[in-house]
């Protein structure tokens, strides 16, 4: 269903509990509230453009008035320039307006994305558990702009709002009082608007709510379906029984909508009722038929149609800030997919730094009655499994796939802390918490980032030249690689390593792995999707890498297990 | 303007009149709203002249109730103009989604999990509702806006020509500035979609190889990274947006160039307009360039509609698959009867007609995974295929090769001579069904779902194939919840395995079908099938350990295919 149907109700449901902005937003947008509120202040100055640009008009009329029958010649010219001039510093100043608020909220962005980013790539401690990885992706790219539209109309427009229609109500009053008065009495009526129709909808309101949100649901599980629903024949049956749902939802949408709108309609013809209230009033002063008490009953052209241009003026900037309600909807419903992301807890692993690189021996590994559960899942992905490997040794990690192998890597080389029991490293028989600073990572597949070979080499050893480079190949045995690949090192990356075989950025990543040059090796199925000739060559990589190294190995392959000193089983989390 | 992408898809959901309906009182409203402020602001200098004059004639009754009824219509238009606009959409938006969900299907199932649930809804929602949004977002406004212009300035060529003339060259300045803005703004904004490609491409990459990197120490730099990508978004967006606020700066300072050119113009010429007419034509200009003035972000709006419309053309596309010309058309009324029809059809071709050729597949040299073998045999008539292997050895991909769900790697899947998975999603649902090991199951009863296969199955035809999966006390009217998740793995599957029989497909193919039941039952579900489903051919893959289930005489394989050799060290 609509979304702009479902913000809709969802601000007169939101309305009516009085549900304020959520804490969160306010947070976010503190970075760039000065700039937010200089905007603010700047549009509502830009109604003294308006003031400039009716005092022009109605000084013009007067003047014409005053030359009576004649034409009324270069008396008209100063005027004229007057409204000009007003219209031309609305126009700067709400310019300058709307420049302050992108750049404020542009800076609420940048500082929002900045975080984003950091809790997406924590440089230290384990990774964020439980993230799809497409959620940092959406959250960064989609979700943070859906809060542009409420950080530059809503959040500045309060101050609009009190800066111009308070300029625009002394303006009339300096004119004449009586007018000001009738537009002040209206004001009250602005803000009641909502309510007051929204009284008897609140139940449809919340029951549509509900029936778009449940055809949302329905859409999504009818998408997975499609590919088992093709294969029943049933396909066109659940899309028609699908399109029914939807026009259904559709029709009751419309009818709930009907009164809705009335509420946009109370404020149209508050305005416009205004304005034509005022428009008779003064034209019957004007042709002096008015005789009452209190109520003034003098005025020039000049003051009435200076006080009548203002009219719509002075409710423009309440109309703006009803319209903003909208873009506060959309963000409120982003807050609600950024803020689990910002939260999630920061698994403190104490951040001791250990120099990288070799030291004299290889660490042992430790893991003691490890248990880890992924969010969303009833099983735990391990449950409590230790194991033992001395220095210098070589374990295999086997098992179906969903058995947790990966999870136990992760956790052994401290890119993942358990929820219950520890895992260290053994430096010299000294237990320390595990550290992935200590560790050469190889997973599956290999991952390459966007760039080129040589960049991706240099992750490992900034510092390395292209001879080291090429000799690590060459210790490997991958000195025919370069051959292959059509620019050498600096062969082109794309995006998830196109550009390269699986094969070749296996290769590519067990080069980077011995330029790390780290004293425990962490290997996750590095022969998975290799054809039997590239597996040989891992194979044999493997031999020269693990030499001096402790290596924990995670893999299908039979052949793979022959180089390993001790084989684990895993099944369903625990060691068979 | 180009004619973009977005209008003839929305012409697919939207008829002529409908969008018409959405003009009229769009245009009218704005009229009426201009024309609000003109004959207040000439009804009071009227007023002010007439008292001067001392003329009595003049009755000041008729604009004053033209002010009042002014106002009321312009609330009622725009009321109107919403509710229409608001209809449209939403008819818009049910008819573009059900030619976009049955464009879907014709995405093969690799296609549709590249897509990904998230990116499939999105579409499905937020682009169908930008392109739905189309009338009552860009076309009303924009039309009222340039009506509005266009109305004042025949008022002004015909109350003074040389005004009318002057103001035109001011409003053909303002057109020209906003398309110019708006054309920067485009390049721009080409940039910017650029720039977050790379942006996702880093990030999603950095995300992926994370391990490695917080490993290799390498994470700061990777951030720098996406950093930097970041910044380069929000320049080239910074540069569009300035593009587009130079424009409206522009247009706001051509309205000033118009409104005193106007009273300059007007006044000083001889002979002199009269100044009651003046007023009401600079009150009139101001109406049309405060509509002018939301010209950049309409075609800023109208480029994002096209946009989403080029993301949905993949889905839109005409229908590929030929229809069978008894085939129901999704029509709402007759749908009921119209289904029985289709099952009746379906009947037919599963009561296999002596003189109906028996359908199969034919596999030719197909690669057997983790081994040098092929398999080449006919899938027909009444037998049984046991695939056994471990974990990972191929066996789920045997099958979905089988079902034409995957194109095979090498050698062939045969329908009636055709590749089966470039056959006609019909035809190959007609001959294959394949449960898959953890098939889908839609959020609804039992019985929804056994009608799928099935639409117009009595209930004791439901009853009797859940006796046969052993699911006899699971209530027809029972809720399965998302994904099925109310039930346990084991009648999740069966519950799928019972949809299946239910259609009673010349070939069945069943991914591991007891994983999770007890042996009693799992013994019970394997011997009854080829006893319910005496023609199918079965093909049935099986875990290494559960092969000794088949031991009965009723389900004895008349084939074997072992896959790889994948041993489990202990």
């Amino acid at each position: 269903m609509s979304t702009a149907t479902a913000v809709l109700l969802d601000e007169l449901a939101a309305d009516q509990a009085g549900n304020p902005v959520p804490e969160r937003l306010r947070e976010w947008a503190a970075v760039g509230r000065p700039q937010l509120r200089r905007a603010g202040l700047l549009r509502g100055a830009a109604q003294a453009g308006t003031v400039v640009w009716a005092g022009g008009l109605a000084w013009a009329a007067q003047r014409c008035l005053g030359a009576a029958g004649g034409a009324p010649g270069p008396a008209v010219v100063a005027p004229a320039l007057v409204t000009a001039a007003g219209v031309a510093l609305r126009a700067v100043l709400l310019s300058a307006g709307e420049t302050a608020a992108a750049r404020g909220a542009r800076t609420v962005r940048e500082a929002l994305r900045a975080r984003l980013i950091a809790a997406a790539l924590p440089a230290h401690g384990p990774a964020p558990a439980g993230l799809d990885d497409t959620a940092p992706a959406q959250a960064v790219d989609a979700e943070v702009d859906e809060l542009s539209d409420w950080l530059t109309e809503y959040v500045p427009a309060r101050a609009t709002m009190l800066l111009g229609s308070g300029l625009t109500l002394a303006a009339i009053a300096w004119r004449s009082w009586f007018v000001a008065l009738l537009v002040l009495a209206a004001t009250p009526l602005l803000p009641a608007n909502l309510k007051v129709i929204g009284l008897g909808t609140q139940t449809a309101v919340r029951a549509q709510l509900s029936a778009i949100r449940s055809h949302r649901a329905r859409l999504l599980d009818h998408l997975r379906g499609l590919p088992t629903l093709v294969g029943l024949g049933a396909h066109d049956e659940a899309a028609g029984a699908l399109a029914r749902h939807d026009r259904e939802a559709a029709e009751r949408t419309g009818k709930v909508l009907r009164i809705a709108f009335l509420s946009t309609a109370w404020v149209e013809l508050l305005i416009t009722g205004t304005l034509a209230v005022v428009a008779t009033y003064c034209g019957l002063v004007l042709l002096d038929y008015l005789r009452l008490p209190v109520v003034p009953d003098r005025m020039s052209l000049s003051d009435a149609l200076f006080v009548l241009v203002l009219v719509p003026a002075y409710f423009a900037p309440a109309r703006e800030l009803a319209a903003g309600y909208h873009a506060r909807a959309r963000a409120t419903a982003a807050a609600g997919l950024l803020a689990p992301l910002l939260d999630t807890p920061g698994q403190t692993v104490p951040v001791v730094r250990p120099p990288a690189g070799r030291t004299a021996t290889p660490p042992g590994v430790r893991l003691e009655a490890v248990t880890v559960r992924h969010p969303g899942r009833p099983a735990p992905a391990l449950d409590g499994v230790s194991v033992d490997l001395a220095p210098g040794r070589f374990l295999a990690v086997t098992g179906p796939s969903g058995a947790g192998k990966s999870t136990l890597l992760a956790v052994a080389a401290g890119l993942y802390a358990p929820h219950g029991g520890r895992a260290l490293h053994l430096l010299d028989g000294r237990p320390v918490p595990a550290d992935p600073g200590r560790v050469a990572w190889v997973g599956q597949p290999a991952h390459l980032l966007p760039g080129t070979v040589r960049e991706n080499l240099l992750l490992a050893r900034p510092a390395a030249s292209d001879h080291d480079l090429l000799d690590a190949l060459a210790a490997l045995g991958f000195t025919d690689l370069l051959a292959v690949l059509p620019q050498g090192l600096d062969t082109p990356v794309g995006e998830r390593g196109t550009g390269v075989s699986s094969g070749q950025s296996q290769q590519l990543a067990l080069a980077r792995a011995l330029l790390r040059d780290a004293p425990l090796l962490c290997l996750d199925e590095p022969t998975a999707h290799l054809d039997p000739r590239a597996e040989q060559r891992v194979l044999s990589a493997l031999r020269t890498l693990s030499r001096g190294r402790t290596v924990l190995l995670a893999t299908h392959s039979p052949a793979l297990l022959t180089l390993a000193d001790q084989v684990v089983t895993l099944d369903q989390g625990s060691i068979r | 303007m180009r004619p973009g992408r977005a209008w003839p898809l929305l012409r697919t959901a939207a008829s002529r009149r409908a969008l018409l309906a959405g003009l009229l009182p769009a245009v009218a409203g704005e009229l009426a709203g201009a024309a609000l402020l003109g004959v207040s602001g000439w009804f009071l200098t009227t007023c002010a002249v007439v008292t001067l004059q001392a003329n009595t004639t003049w009755s000041w009754m008729y604009p004053s109730g033209a002010v009042r009824a002014l106002a009321l219509g312009r609330t009622g238009l725009r009321y109107l103009e919403r509710l229409v606009n608001h209809r449209v959409l939403l008819s818009a938006q049910v008819a573009l989604r059900a030619r976009l969900a049955r464009g879907a299907a014709r995405l093969t199932p690799r296609e549709l999990r590249a897509q990904g649930d998230g990116a499939l809804l999105t579409r499905l929602t937020t682009d169908v509702e930008t392109v739905a949004g189309l009338p009552g977002a860009v076309c009303a406004p924009l039309v009222a806006a340039v009506t509005t212009a266009g109305v004042v300035e025949i008022l002004l060529l015909w109350a003074m020509p040389v005004l009318g003339a002057a103001e035109l060259v001011v409003w053909a300045a303002g057109v020209g500035c906003a398309r110019r803005a708006h054309r920067r703004a485009r390049a721009r904004l080409a940039d910017a979609a650029e720039a977050r490609a790379a942006l996702r491409t880093v990030l999603l990459g950095s995300r992926a190889a994370f391990s490695e990197l917080r490993c290799l120490d390498a994470v700061p730099q990777a951030r720098r990274t996406v950093t930097e990508a970041v910044a380069a978004v929000e320049d080239a967006e910074w540069a569009a947006a300035r593009a587009e606020r130079l424009g409206r700066l522009a247009l706001r300072l051509l309205a000033a160039l118009g409104q005193a050119s106007v009273l300059l113009i007007a006044l000083t010429t001889t002979p002199a307009q009269p100044v009651a007419v003046v007023v009401g034509e600079v009150l009139l200009l101001a109406a049309g360039w405060d509509l002018l003035e939301r010209l950049p972000r309409l075609l800023q709006h109208l480029t994002r509609a096209d946009d989403a419309a080029a993301r949905l053309a993949p889905l839109a596309r005409e229908s590929e698959i030929p229809e069978i010309p008894d085939e129901p058309e999704k029509g709402e009324g007759e749908s009921a009867d119209r289904s029985v029809a289709s099952v009746a059809a379906r009947g037919e071709a599963s009561d296999r007609s002596p003189d109906r050729p028996v359908r199969g597949l034919e596999a030719v040299g197909l690669p057997l995974p983790g081994s040098c073998g092929t398999l080449t045999t006919t899938l027909s008539g009444p037998g049984l295929l046991l695939v056994t292997g471990a974990n990972g050895s191929g066996k789920s991909t045997l099958l979905g090769r089988l079902a034409g769900r995957l194109p095979a790697a090498a050698g062939a899947v045969l329908l009636d001579g055709t590749p089966v998975h470039e056959a006609p999603a019909r035809t190959v649902a007609e001959t294959v069904t394949l449960v898959e090991a953890d098939d889908w199951l839609a959020d609804d009863t039992v019985a929804a779902n056994l009608r799928q296969a099935a639409p117009s199955a009595g209930t004791d035809a439901l009853q009797a194939v859940l006796d046969v999966v052993g699911l006899s006390a699971l209530p027809l009217d029972a809720s399965v919840g998302p994904v099925g998740r109310r039930l346990s793995q084991g009648q999740r599957r069966r519950l799928a395995i019972a949809r299946a029989v239910l259609r009673r497909p010349p070939v069945l193919l069943l991914d591991e079908p007891v994983a999770g039941l007890d042996r009693p039952t799992a013994e019970a579900l394997l011997a009854a099938l080829p006893r319910v489903l005496p023609d199918t051919f079965l093909v049935i893959a099986l875990q290494d350990q559960d092969v000794g289930l088949l031991d009965t005489p009723d389900a004895a394989p008349t084939a074997v295919v072992r896959l790889g050799q994948v041993l489990e060290p202990r």
